[in-house]
């Protein structure tokens, strides 16, 4: 091994009987470092979307999926990977007494993780290379590294402990064993199995995944370093050896028992479902254990004013209470059917691993480094980087967990989807405040390792000791090894093995069982012939994936009463057969996308996909213009693809339902879930759906005009303007164009049925998440638009040869009384106008008549009639108008 | 039923471990003896820094 320079050129010399390669501890240090620092940018760019959706323009690369993909997958394998594997590099030598397999080998392993697999990874992703699937965002190519570099990993490690007996291994030796085994046997199964079966087994899958990268890669090492580092600290032994061994084998045991709790109240057979509530329940125990034996360790030692990696593993074992007790809280039904899906996930996975994990592995940084000679170490600058990352975790999460009960709060209760966004706003503004002294704490953790004097760090560990920590020196060899060592030595074999058997149960139980229930379902209830996607929809279902559209929109309704009310039926497990991968979400900023087919007119959603807020204001969707040649009305092929595979969803079901549904309802009689979704009321109950109905509000007698107006502000300006004259910012790129609101006079009863069924065929929506008393408000802004024009007299002659020109040419489509129902109207796209609920101004009529509406089946009609005739015909169709103007 | 024969013989196997670690304190003596030697292995560790024993001197010299 080379000497090591110092900063100001001196070489250093280091001892040469350490069996700890520091250059190795320093480099994966470092990298963590820089990586996380990256990884905190992906994380401020995303949130800053959420109240500023354009910050990044309409690059691809920095679109808010792409760069979601990044920050998860840099902070799991970029960070914290570095930083375990620093650790690693000191704690394994210390353990085992013997250096780690190869210092060579060591150097490939830095390079593959680092230049193979996170450099490549996050390039790939941002490229537009990934694959939808949580805590594995990065391709299958990239996979395979990984695999690499985990085997690579576990001939580093492992070897060294073998010369001891197991009844001698200290339990972070365990954890480090544990880990490193139990991430070789999951990886694959979470990152390869899911791109191989489709729908609910998919989700299944991915389910154990979500788990098992927290519960056997992330927690094991933390809590490697956190058994480590507190009773070195400190000086004093672990306050139990017996329950860290409980906590060890028991966590081993649930963790992978855990998984499919990420999906409760979903297709997933219900036997599977609660097997993992249980095992999330009895891992809290296991966890309250764990952490009560961690702080009796570090009982008395003054830990706050003490040594820093101390007080970060400290701190790290509180975030593990809080978030392991709140994990077995939120996967039982009760509380799961009120925050899942919310910013309150989002906040306890802050916790897990900005808090729980991040801390650990900055314990276990800082311990390391204190004893590297040759490293600089400034203690102050750790100390404000402690304080800076523990307000702005704390923050952070309480933030989060209170955005979560308010969108779970008006999720529940039927208010429009909107609602819960716009209210989530301010605390998503929070969350990127809290970013403000987390990344101040990251810099502040970079500086203190790189400034300050050389061996400040043993120092800083020494001086703690004198404010009543001891320095690790206190040695009571009082331990007898003429105990039974047999009995324990066996016992950990069995329990080894059984933890192995324990791995392959949840497999098995979470996974294959329940996708064989799963395979007959669909076998049972699949219509005998579904549509596959064609080529155009699956280039958009990779569109799709690539943009991580999944992490705001699920595609998967719940048995949940509150589901069924906004969405309509469940989903099916046969409704997932050709996803493969599944795109179920766990999140949901969006609404849920599952009936998405035929929801919205082709216009409507491509103004959408280009500039969102156009036609949904207080949106947070992030423009996808980048698919379209400048304009909204002129998509290029991926927007296309796109959109035909949003028009898929829900497809399948719609076309089999309710023949289908019946039929299914009569094999599955004594199976509760599949009764709920295949009894649902309603297929769709999406609230754009524009299918005619019969309940519409009633009108209130009174108004009020400063609640209509800002309805339509939220709902209706960003197509038909602010002043209603049809020029909002969507306006040029639907067809027909909004209407003009101004020109035309209308009657109540005529708006609020409007408001209520839309118009087929336009990109007007059904709003019927809006109440009659919004729904009055709402049509009387619309009514106070009307320009008021002079009345123009007109002669009888007029009106006679009016209804002359108008039984001969409209009566058709207008029908006899002016009300839309002529004999041709049930063949028209667009219905034709109803002129007994709206008096069209003459102007505007005349308009019309000269010029035709693009878009429906009204054409110009200046080639068969003169404008004396256009113009007794205006007159004459505002007779039918049934109130006084 | 294989599911239950492993999770019931997993439950015997932790009952029989707990209830010889209760009954016999050369036992837990055994399981609580790799913390002592982790405390032996990490101040044997630290004491090359301790007694200054390193290449660069006393400690917290900025050589």
């Amino acid at each position: 091994m080379s000497q090591p320079v110092s900063s100001t050129g001196e070489q250093v010399a280091v001892t040469t009987d350490s069996p700890v390669d520091s250059q190795l501890v320093f480099a994966h240090s470092i990298a963590a470092l820089l990586t996380v620092l990256i990884a905190v940018v992906f994380g401020i760019l995303i949130s800053l979307q959420f109240f500023l959706p354009d910050v990044t323009g309409s690059w691809l690369s920095m679109a808010w999926g792409r760069m979601r993909y990044a920050h998860t997958q840099g902070i799991m394998i970029g960070w914290l990977g570095n930083a375990f594997l620093a650790y690693l590099y000191h704690a394994v030598p210390v353990l085992a007494g013997r250096p780690v397999t190869s210092a060579r080998l060591g150097r490939w392993l830095f390079g593959l993780w680092n230049f193979i697999v996170v450099l490549p990874g996050w390039i790939l992703v941002l490229a537009g290379i990934s694959q939808p699937i949580e805590w594995a965002e990065f391709p299958p190519v990239v996979d395979i590294f990984v695999i690499i570099a985990l085997v690579m990993a576990a001939i580093q490690f492992i070897p060294p402990f073998f010369a001891k007996g197991l009844e001698e291994l200290y339990v972070s030796s365990w954890y480090i064993i544990g880990a490193l085994v139990f991430t070789l046997l999951a990886y694959p199964m979470g990152n390869i199995v899911p791109e191989l079966v489709p729908g609910a087994e998919s989700a299944a899958f991915t389910g154990l995944w979500i788990h098992d990268a927290v519960g056997l890669f992330v927690t094991p090492l933390a809590l490697a370093i956190l058994y480590f580092v507190i009773p070195a600290a400190t000086g004093r032994p672990v306050f139990s050896h017996f329950l860290s061994m409980l906590g060890f084998w028991g966590l081993f045991f649930l963790y992978p028992l855990n998984g499919t709790h990420h999906y409760v109240f979903s297709v997933i057979p219900m036997s599977a479902q609660l097997g993992a509530i249980a095992a999330s329940a009895l891992l809290g125990v296991i966890v309250i254990i764990v952490v009560t034996n961690l702080l009796l360790s570090a009982r008395g030692a003054r830990w706050l004013l003490g040594d820093t990696a101390l007080r970060f593993a400290v701190m790290s074992t509180i975030f593990y209470l809080i978030v392991s007790v709140q994990g077995a809280l939120q996967a039982q039904m009760s509380l799961n059917r009120v925050v899942h899906f919310s910013d309150w996930v989002i906040g306890h996975s802050h916790l897990a691993m900005l808090g729980f994990a991040t801390f650990a592995g900055i314990a276990g940084i800082i311990h390391a480094w204190q004893r590297i000679e040759w490293v600089r170490y400034n203690a102050a600058a750790l100390n404000w980087s402690f304080w800076m990352l523990t307000a702005g975790v704390s923050i952070m999460f309480i933030d989060l967990t209170l955005a979560g009960l308010v969108e779970s709060r008006l999720w529940l209760s039927g208010a429009p989807w909107m609602e819960s966004v716009v209210q989530a706003k301010p605390y998503w503004l929070g969350r990127t405040l809290s970013a403000i002294p987390v990344t101040a704490g990251f810099l502040l953790l970079f500086y203190g390792l790189l400034t300050g004097p050389k061996g400040a760090g043993i120092k800083a560990a020494r001086e703690s000791a004198n404010k009543g920590i001891a320095m690790s020196q206190a040695s009571d060899n009082s331990y007898t090894t003429k105990a039974p060592a047999f009995a324990l030595r066996m016992t950990y074999r069995v329990s080894a093995t059984a933890a192995v058997v324990f791995f392959c149960l949840s497999v098995f139980m979470l996974g294959v069982l329940p996708g064989r229930a799963l395979d007959n379902q669909i076998s049972a209830m699949s219509p005998d012939h579904v549509f596959g996607l064609t080529e155009s929809e699956l280039r958009g279902r990779a569109i799709y994936a690539r943009e991580g559209c999944a992490y705001c929109h699920t595609q998967q309704i719940r048995y949940t009463d509150a589901d069924i009310s906004r969405f309509g039926a469940p989903t099916l497990a046969w409704e997932g057969q050709f996803d493969t991968p599944h795109m179920w979400g766990t999140r949901r900023v969006g609404p849920d996308l599952s009936r998405s087919s035929g929801t919205r007119s082709e216009d409507w959603q491509y103004a959408h996909l280009f500039a969102p807020r156009s036609v949904v204001p207080w949106s947070v969707m992030p423009s996808y213009a980048a698919f379209f040649d400048g304009a909204a009305n002129r998509p290029r092929q991926e927007a296309r693809d796109l959109l035909a595979y949003l028009e898929t969803l829900g497809r399948a079901r719609e076309l089999a339902w309710p023949e289908g549904d019946a039929k299914s309802l009569s094999l599955y009689t004594d199976d509760k879930w599949a009764q709920m979704s295949l009894s649902a009321q309603v297929l769709n109950a999406h609230k754009g759906k524009a299918e005619a109905r019969t309940d519409l509000p009633a009108i209130t007698a009174t108004e009020n005009l400063d609640t209509g107006m800002a309805l339509w502000q939220h709902y209706c300006a960003g197509c038909h303007g602010a002043d209603g004259s049809g020029n909002g910012p969507a306006a040029a790129w639907l067809e027909p164009l909004p209407a003009d609101l101004s020109q035309n006079t209308y009657s109540m009863e005529h708006l609020v049925n409007i408001l209520w069924q839309g118009i087929p065929g336009t990109a007007m929506p059904a709003w019927r998440e809006l109440s009659g008393p919004q729904l009055t408000d709402l049509a009387a802004v619309v009514r106070g638009f009307k320009v008021p024009e002079p009345e123009v007299a007109f002669t009888q002659a007029q009106l006679t040869l009016g209804e002359t020109v108008y039984n001969a040419n409209c009566v058709q489509c207008h029908g006899m009384n002016g009300d839309g129902q002529g004999f041709a109207a049930g063949e028209l796209i667009v219905a034709p106008s109803d002129f007994t609920g709206q008096r069209p101004g003459i102007g505007a009529s005349i308009s019309v008549l000269q010029n035709g509406v693009a878009g429906t089946s009204m054409a110009p009609w200046t080639d068969r009639l003169t404008g004396n005739e256009i113009l007794a015909v205006t007159h004459y169709l505002r007779q039918f108008f049934g109130e006084s103007p | 039923m294989i599911v239950n024969v492993i999770v019931l013989s997993a439950l015997v196997l932790a009952g029989i471990y707990v209830a010889i670690w209760a009954t016999r304190k050369e036992f837990r003596d055994r399981v609580e003896a790799p913390k002592q030697e982790f405390q032996h292995q990490v101040s044997s560790f630290d004491a090359r820094f301790v007694d200054g024993n390193t290449s660069l001197g006393r400690e917290g010299e900025n050589k």
